[in-house]
């Protein structure tokens, strides 16, 4: 009923989609045609608007059939949410070095500062899953690894990864003290241990006791034993 | 106190200087037939990608796997235990070096040590880390992944003892457990002389003096062993070295007379202030 109604009013509507893109100029025709008095009063009556939505992406759908004007998607995301760009670790690597993070973060680790939000006086046990998702921060206070787009997390990257190293006893300290949210955490594990595999990264290797015995016996005519077939 | 040096002792155990292993070919059966061995526990593991844990196999020629025969019977040491492959010919032979070492880590897992070897012990990674002087790291690493008769362990440590050798840099392994070895190569190698300097500098004559000893029963006929100095007196005895063996004869004979002028001036000093004192 409302659909009859609109094209009595002489605006076209796409049957295939029943929605309304506020941003045309037909769409806001047919929105104050909506919002009229004459129509509102017969829809209250009726009931709920049927088949008209003003949901966003079916909104962005009928822009693209109705004229091919319209805004995309990217278009959407505020510069400062937008983590779609990849930044290589090199420049990372200079970055840490530069004036820019010496202002921001002075000699401190990066996470020092930030202060993780949650209700009640005890943390929650663990950090949040991610802070970016498709491309796009999808949190008002992102953690301190995803908030700065310049600080990429990877093995060669030493200067951020040792922040993130307890001083004391050489382990990767817990997500809940510096408060990176999960999926940050496991890059930041894979990364640790993959500088430790190239030697980048020292840390305290365990001793080996060797048994002299296995490898000299000086009653054998020769010094060393055979392994064993 | 005495409980500290215990455990100072553990730690500064020497690593085993070994020759390199050789590659050994031993075929233990040609034919197909697998003998009932009664003293030993194997574990018999089809390890081919693929087959589901449930699948029936037999022990029987005509597969396409290699089967890895390892002798997992508890208080054996990883040198001693059997480790044997059957080929996909039905061969059976003795495991690969490196086999054993896989074999070994994966049912008797070692603290530290990798399945895979550690990117660390390539060239270029080890190159670096070789600048950073991180010799110690490096000695501990190569320690615990590998055995001391392998050729990694040989081509790592002949690697990190010749950068030390080339930049002067023997007090990084001073009080550590590599020290030893390191003397030992240098020595082996005839190489030295720089360690001879940098020990003279630092005023330990009596550790110069125990380089030259062990050079000399290392090299038994050399013209240094056959002048029979007491190895107590130290200068003599290094002196001794050095007029007779030593290569690079003039940086050493330079450091031991700057060592004497040092002494003499000390000497002197004290002198001075006795009399001063009235004494």
């Amino acid at each position: 009923m409302p659909l009859k109604m609109l094209r009595s009013v002489g605006q076209r509507v796409t049957r295939l989609l029943p929605v309304v893109c506020p941003t045309t100029h037909m769409a806001k025709a047919a929105v104050r045609v909506i919002e009229g008095r004459s129509v509102t009063k017969v829809l209250y009556g009726v009931g709920r608007i049927q088949g008209i939505t003003t949901c966003k992406t079916m909104r962005c759908e009928v822009a693209e059939e109705e004229e091919g004007e319209g805004e995309k998607k990217e278009d959407n995301i505020p510069p400062e949410k937008n983590r779609r760009q990849i930044i290589p670790v090199e420049t990372s690597i200079k970055y840490m070095q530069s004036d820019a993070y010496k202002t921001t973060y002075g000699d401190e680790p990066v996470w020092v500062k930030y202060r993780r939000n949650f209700k009640g006086g005890l943390p929650p046990t663990k950090t949040r899953k991610t802070c970016i998702r498709d491309g796009i921060l999808a949190t008002g206070n992102p953690c301190p690894v995803c908030r700065d787009e310049f600080l990429v997390v990877e093995y060669r990257n030493l200067e951020l990864i040792k922040q993130f190293i307890s001083p004391f006893n050489g382990a990767v300290l817990p997500p809940l003290k510096t408060n990176i949210c999960q999926k940050q955490h496991r890059r930041l594990l894979v990364a640790v241990n993959k500088a430790r595999d190239y030697g980048l990264l020292t840390y305290d290797v365990p001793h080996r006791h060797y048994d002299y015995s296995e490898y000299y016996q000086p009653q054998q005519q020769d010094g060393t034993t055979e392994a064993g077939r | 106190m005495k409980e500290a040096t215990a455990k100072a002792k553990l730690l500064l155990q020497m690593p085993p200087v070994l020759k390199e292993r050789q590659h050994t070919n031993t075929v233990l059966e040609a034919n197909t037939s697998l003998h009932a061995h009664h003293d030993e526990k194997y574990v018999f593991t089809d390890i081919t990608f693929g087959i589901s844990d449930r699948a029936n196999t037999s022990l029987h020629a005509h597969h396409d796997e290699k089967y890895v025969f390892t002798d997992i019977t508890f208080g054996i040491s990883d040198r001693k235990r059997t480790i044997s492959v059957r080929d996909t010919d039905g061969t059976l032979r003795a495991a690969s070096w490196e086999e054993r070492d896989r074999m070994n880590q994966i049912y008797n897992p070692a603290p530290g040590r990798n399945v895979v070897l550690p990117k660390l012990f390539d060239e270029e990674n080890l190159k670096s880390a070789l600048v950073r002087k991180e010799y110690e790291f490096i000695l501990d690493s190569v320690c615990v992944q590998c055995e001391p008769d392998s050729s990694v362990y040989q081509r790592v440590c002949s690697g990190v003892y010749n950068a030390i050798d080339t930049h002067h840099h023997h007090h990084t392994l001073h009080s550590t457990r590599h020290y030893g070895p390191m003397c030992f190569y240098l020595a082996w190698h005839q190489r030295i002389d720089s360690l001879l300097v940098s020990l003279i500098q630092e005023e330990r004559l009596s550790d110069a003096a125990d380089i030259v000893f062990l050079y000399q029963l290392i090299h038994k006929d050399s013209k240094s062993a056959k002048l029979n100095i007491d190895p107590s007196q130290h200068m003599q005895f290094i002196k001794g070295y050095i007029e007779e063996d030593c290569l690079q004869r003039a940086q050493v004979q330079l450091a031991l007379q700057a060592y004497q002028d040092l002494q003499q001036q000390r000497q002197q000093h004290q002198h001075n202030v006795n009399t001063a004192h009235g004494l």
